[in-house]
């Protein structure tokens, strides 16, 4: 343990308490939610692309 | 400094729900499948480089072969260290290969694209393929093919975002594409290591003990002996040495040397089987067949967990073969029915794809689930050569014989009915791992020893 102190960049993180918790908890939620938009938009942008190359297939 | 990427800082908090998960699955899939795009780049680069296709292609094949070799040998390392490490890695190398790529695309040096995109960006691959993978399988023990449903169709979504939006950017940043090259990929670079490290902060693992609420694991429901191997885990290295893994690698390799043969050739295809087929048709086609790729993956895979992973595998290589010989007897007769019939068997080749990892967790358990799919994936790099070199020389070969149109791809088809025969086979000798077999336990293995008191290791019960 005395080595751990002297050396500041191994020290063990000092316990959060439950309002640090909750916050830490609260932007990994927000960062999720924002995840699942990103990629549900993307994922449109590139069905609806496609889905229009591919109807050239029926049209033309 | 990096401890917060360790398997244990990424332990989920209590009340986290799982539906929190899956987009950072889905946001690295959906950034490497970029990968079945590059071909966007390959006129541009010929150009850009002054040499020929193949040297091109050759990139392409490299980030290939990486992504087999990376997955098969990193999957303990990807298991070991947790999926935020790994995606956290695999961020680094594809966006790192975008960058060096674009290197030697500035400085005309072709081997630094190879390095770059190839090796680097192959090894990206790899690493990001499995372990999104193996973590939403911990996450829906209840329902593992519908989560490696929606992992795997990711990497099939990756290619229809990337194709128009690589287009796009090759159009807006250049006189013409081949001046484009270097910022196209500096762009791409930059916002697939921005997705994917987004992702790679937001993933977490379940807590050791943790399942689903109401749900119980099979043999723990129905009150049987806790000595079953899928309940256990068995470890890679075990895995390997059964006969159940070589039967789930010969059924990965024909589904997707069938399915690999018809993507491949599909634009040049249409147009021999039906002459009022155009380019811009063609081109309209490659996309509807990405689409039941894409769709046959989630779709197919999320089925399987009604039916069962056998039962599923028996539709994709049963029902594919009569497909195939369908358009084999009677392709050239409707453009609709052609259209039709290979839209389903690209759906159950994405299905394919997206079933196995749910297999292998169906046989050998979740412990080593991501470290047994890595290995399992050589089959699709054998396969991309099988595949296309099956529908490629026997074209070649009847055109020098004077056949043309669709005669060129009949004895091709016929070989792949045959092809999916061999592997409908060896889906029927899948059984079970012994329950009491003492060589699969993996009590020896400290990781997977069950805790005391319970019937399945801490970090199986999930």
């Amino acid at each position: 343990m005395e080595s751990v102190k002297e050396n500041p960049m191994e020290q063990s993180p000092p316990e959060q308490g439950p309002t640090e918790r909750r916050a830490r908890d609260q932007a990994s939620k927000a960062a999720a939610i924002f995840l699942w938009v990103v990629v549900i938009a993307a994922l449109g942008y590139g069905v609806v692309r496609t889905a229009i190359q591919a109807a050239a297939l029926f049209t033309g | 400094m990096l401890s917060f990427l360790d398997r244990d800082k990424s332990v989920a908090p209590p009340g986290c729900s799982r539906w929190f998960i899956p987009p950072a699955a889905l946001a690295v899939h959906l950034s490497i499948g970029q990968v079945y795009a590059f071909s966007v780049f390959k006129t541009p680069l010929v150009e850009r480089f002054d040499t020929t296709l193949t040297a091109i292609g050759v990139v392409f094949s490299i980030s290939i072969v990486m992504l087999g070799l990376s997955a098969a040998f990193g999957g303990k390392w990807v298991e070991r260290n947790g999926p935020r490490k790994a995606m956290f890695v695999s961020g680094l190398c594809w966006g790192a290969g975008f960058l060096v790529g674009a290197l030697g695309v500035a400085t005309g040096q072709l081997w630094l694209l190879y390095l770059g995109y190839g090796v680097l960006g192959g090894i990206g691959l790899g690493i990001g393929y499995i372990s999104p993978v193996s973590t939403l399988i911990k996450w829906f023990p209840d329902r593992p093919g519908m989560a490696t449903g929606m992992a795997i169709m990711g990497f099939g979504g990756g290619a229809l975002i990337a194709s128009p939006l690589s287009a796009a950017l090759l159009e807006r940043f250049g006189d013409t594409p081949a001046d484009a090259i270097v910022p196209a990929f500096l762009v791409l670079g930059a916002v697939y290591l921005t997705a994917m490290m987004l992702g790679a902060m937001t993933v977490k693992v379940p807590p050791p003990g943790w399942r689903p609420d109401g749900w119980e694991p099979p043999a723990a429901a129905a009150g049987a002996p806790t000595t079953d191997p899928a309940t256990e885990g068995v470890s890679v290295e075990k895995a390997f040495r059964t006969r159940q893994f070589w039967l789930l690698w010969i059924v990965l390799f024909c589904n997707v040397t069938a399915g690999i043969g018809i993507l491949e050739q599909a634009a040049p295809m249409v147009q021999d089987f039906f002459t009022g087929v155009g380019p811009a048709e063609a081109a309209g086609y490659v996309g509807f067949l990405s689409l039941c790729n894409m769709l046959g993956r989630f779709v197919w895979s999320s089925t399987s967990d009604v039916l069962g992973r056998k039962r599923t595998y028996i539709g994709y290589l049963g029902i594919g073969g009569l497909l195939y010989l369908l358009v084999a007897v009677a392709g050239t007769n409707s453009v609709v029915l052609f259209v039709a019939v290979t839209g389903v068997i690209l759906s159950f080749y994405g299905g394919g794809f997206a079933t196995i990892p749910a297999y292998l967790k169906d046989l050998f358990g979740s412990f080593n689930v991501g470290a047994i799919h890595g290995r399992l994936l050589t089959a699709w790099s054998c396969a991309g050569i099988a595949g296309p070199l099956i529908v490629n020389v026997i074209a070649d070969r009847q055109l020098a014989a004077g056949h043309s149109g669709a005669d060129l791809y009949t004895f091709s088809l016929y070989l792949i009915v045959v092809v999916m025969v061999i592997g409908f086979a060896a889906n029927a000798l899948v059984r079970p791992l012994p329950k009491t077999a003492p060589a699969i336990g993996e009590a020896s293995d400290p990781e997977a020893a069950p805790a005391p008191g319970a019937g399945a290791p801490a970090r199986e019960r999930v």
